[in-house]
């Protein structure tokens, strides 16, 4: 395994593209966190003018400011599954998979090592986005006890699941449709039409297990608590263990089934 | 011992046969090519035995270990054009390929300092010209130290010293008794480097076994003459004859038996004719090879 994520990382790391969006995603989630304090929002609400300060409402407060971070991170996800798109096509493009096979890395062991490398990914992020928020609660956060930080933790485990999730669906489009183009746009298409299509086609407790709904729906928009008191409205509260679990049992589905189609496919 | 053995190898492609009930056997320390013209199966082939192109029927054994990733970890190999990552370095890469092959990465200036590209190690590959990346794909398959080197058209597209050093580099691998795999469309290029040669049309094996057994007959005159016609009439009855075409501007006569240059001007000249062009190939190698493909394709 360690050889595998050897391999992976040599590929990916001494790569410009990667290092570069890499960075960038990094950068704008931290500045989109950062800046969220500074956050004003006007909003009409029965006829009166009412200025919403992020900052001053507590965004940083624990326990909330988990399901806040992990949203907006989440959100930037597609930067990341460019990257996936761009790498694991590359491999089809310049045929250096075909050449990995023919040295001698077994088909699993190619498809592991790319898995792997959005696993630990994924978990990189994750543990920026964990550090981002201790240290945004604890400066600027006015709970800091520690059942707090505890109670909202949950979310950063839901951030994980999201992250890892979507991009294992973008690493089955890259091996399927094998152009980082196509597969691009037809993942694109998948998220922004296809699945709400089915959404709207299918019964109501079906519709919210597809795919990206499981995996998008684990962080629901979290600042509609800011406007509890003004408007009624639903909060989500903990992350569903029933959509955690389906995020994950589609994770597996969609690695097997780019396993299963690149073991058949000639190279 | 045989180094590759397969057993009635076939490749389906919808209703086109790209390779059919292949046997072959490559002995260890043979240079093996594998020759035929241009969409013959060569490179189908070597798909299939390397793993990368899903066999229709049959079966083969490399090393006697079967067909694992196991055998191709020990053999070098490098199809159609070279494939590496083009943003890493000539080292980068061959990094990569230790790591699949389970290799020290101390091989890696060996392998560079003996196809030339130690100087150029650092420079990303996409810098490479094409007989330098035609080069480091050498390099790559040799970091193993392989038992087998499989190289598919190792020639194409490279300039005459591109050939020439790519040819002096097979021979001197071939030297040190290592089992060489071959694919050319080249007949020259096999007759100059190959021991053994399969000879494939349409995916159909026409002909397997030592070079020397392809040589057989007792060659062939080329000869041209003011009077071409007293000429072909004058050689047909010749006993040695067996039989004559016309060329571009030449008169082919392949022999039947014995038969020298200066025994055949000595009587031409008997009869009047003098020639104006003499030539008698041994090794006609090109012509058995034109022979073997044309005359399958008309009694199929």
């Amino acid at each position: 395994m360690v050889r595998l994520l050897k391999i992976e990382f040599r590929k990916l790391l001494n790569s410009r593209a990667f290092v570069m969006i890499g960075s960038l995603y990094v950068m704008v989630v931290f500045l989109i966190l950062v800046g969220l304090g500074n956050f004003q929002l006007t909003q009409n609400v029965n006829g009166q003018e009412v200025t919403l300060n992020f900052g001053k409402m507590g965004v940083y407060d624990f326990p909330y400011i988990w399901q806040n971070t992990a949203y907006l991170g989440g959100l930037a996800k597609f930067m990341l599954a460019l990257l996936v798109v761009f790498f694991v096509c590359n491999e089809f493009t310049y045929r250096t998979s075909r050449q990995n096979v023919i040295d001698g890395l077994h088909r699993n062991e190619f498809m592991l090592s790319k898995q792997l490398g959005i696993l630990v990914l994924s978990l990189f992020t994750t543990m920026l986005i964990g550090i981002a928020t201790l240290a945004l609660g604890l400066s600027k956060g006015a709970a800091n006890d520690m059942d707090a930080i505890i109670m909202g933790s949950p979310f950063l485990l839901a951030y994980f699941l999201e992250v890892l999730g979507y991009l294992t669906v973008a690493f089955f489009f890259s091996v399927v449709f094998k152009r980082t183009g196509v597969a691009m746009i037809l993942l694109l298409l998948y998220s922004v039409v296809v699945e709400p299509l089915l959404y709207y086609k299918l019964p109501t407790p079906i519709e919210d297990y597809l795919p990206l709904q499981s995996i998008n729906g684990l962080i629901e928009f979290p600042f509609k608590r800011y406007f509890a008191g003004l408007i009624e409205l639903e909060v989500q509260n903990s992350v569903d263990p029933i959509k955690a679990m389906f995020s994950a049992l589609w994770t597996g589905v969609f690695f097997l089934g780019a396993l299963i189609i690149f073991k058949k496919r000639d190279l | 011992m045989l180094v590759l053995e397969t057993h009635g190898l076939k490749k389906r492609y919808g209703n086109l046969e790209a390779v059919q009930n292949l046997h072959l056997q490559v002995p260890k320390g043979a240079v093996y090519g594998i020759l035929g013209p241009n969409g013959s199966g060569k490179t189908t082939t070597l798909g299939m035995l390397l793993g990368i192109i899903g066999i229709t029927e049959g079966s083969f054994t490399w090393l006697q270990l079967g067909d694992t990733e196991e055998a191709r970890k020990r053999i070098g190999a490098i199809l159609e054009t070279p494939n590496f990552y083009p943003y890493l370095s000539a080292v980068d890469n061959l990094k990569i390929v230790c790591d699949i092959k389970g290799v020290r990465y101390e091989r890696i200036e060996a392998v560079l300092r003996r196809v030339g590209l130690f100087e150029r190690r650092k420079d990303a590959f996409r810098k490479y010209s094409l007989g330098m990346k035609q080069r480091l794909a050498i390099a790559s398959a040799l970091l193993n130290d392989p038992e087998v080197l499989i190289l598919d058209e190792p020639t194409n597209g490279l300039d005459p010293v591109g050939i020439s050093e790519v040819r002096e580099l097979i021979l001197s691998v071939a030297a040190e008794g290592k089992t060489i795999l071959l694919a050319s469309h080249l007949l020259d290029e096999v007759e100059k480097v190959c021991s053994h040669v399969a000879v494939l049309r349409k995916g159909e094996l026409l002909f397997s076994g030592p070079v020397s057994k392809l040589f057989s007959g007792f060659g062939v005159m080329e000869l041209a003459a003011e009077n071409m016609e007293a000429l072909k009439h004058a050689l047909s009855e010749m006993p040695e004859c067996e039989k004559i075409e016309m060329s571009v501007k030449v008169l082919l006569m392949t022999l039947k038996a014995e038969l020298s240059t200066d025994t055949l001007s000595r009587r031409l000249a008997e009869k009047g004719i003098f020639l104006q062009h003499l030539n008698y190939r041994r090794s006609n190698l090109e012509k058995q090879f034109i022979d073997l493909i044309s005359n399958h394709g008309t009694t199929a």
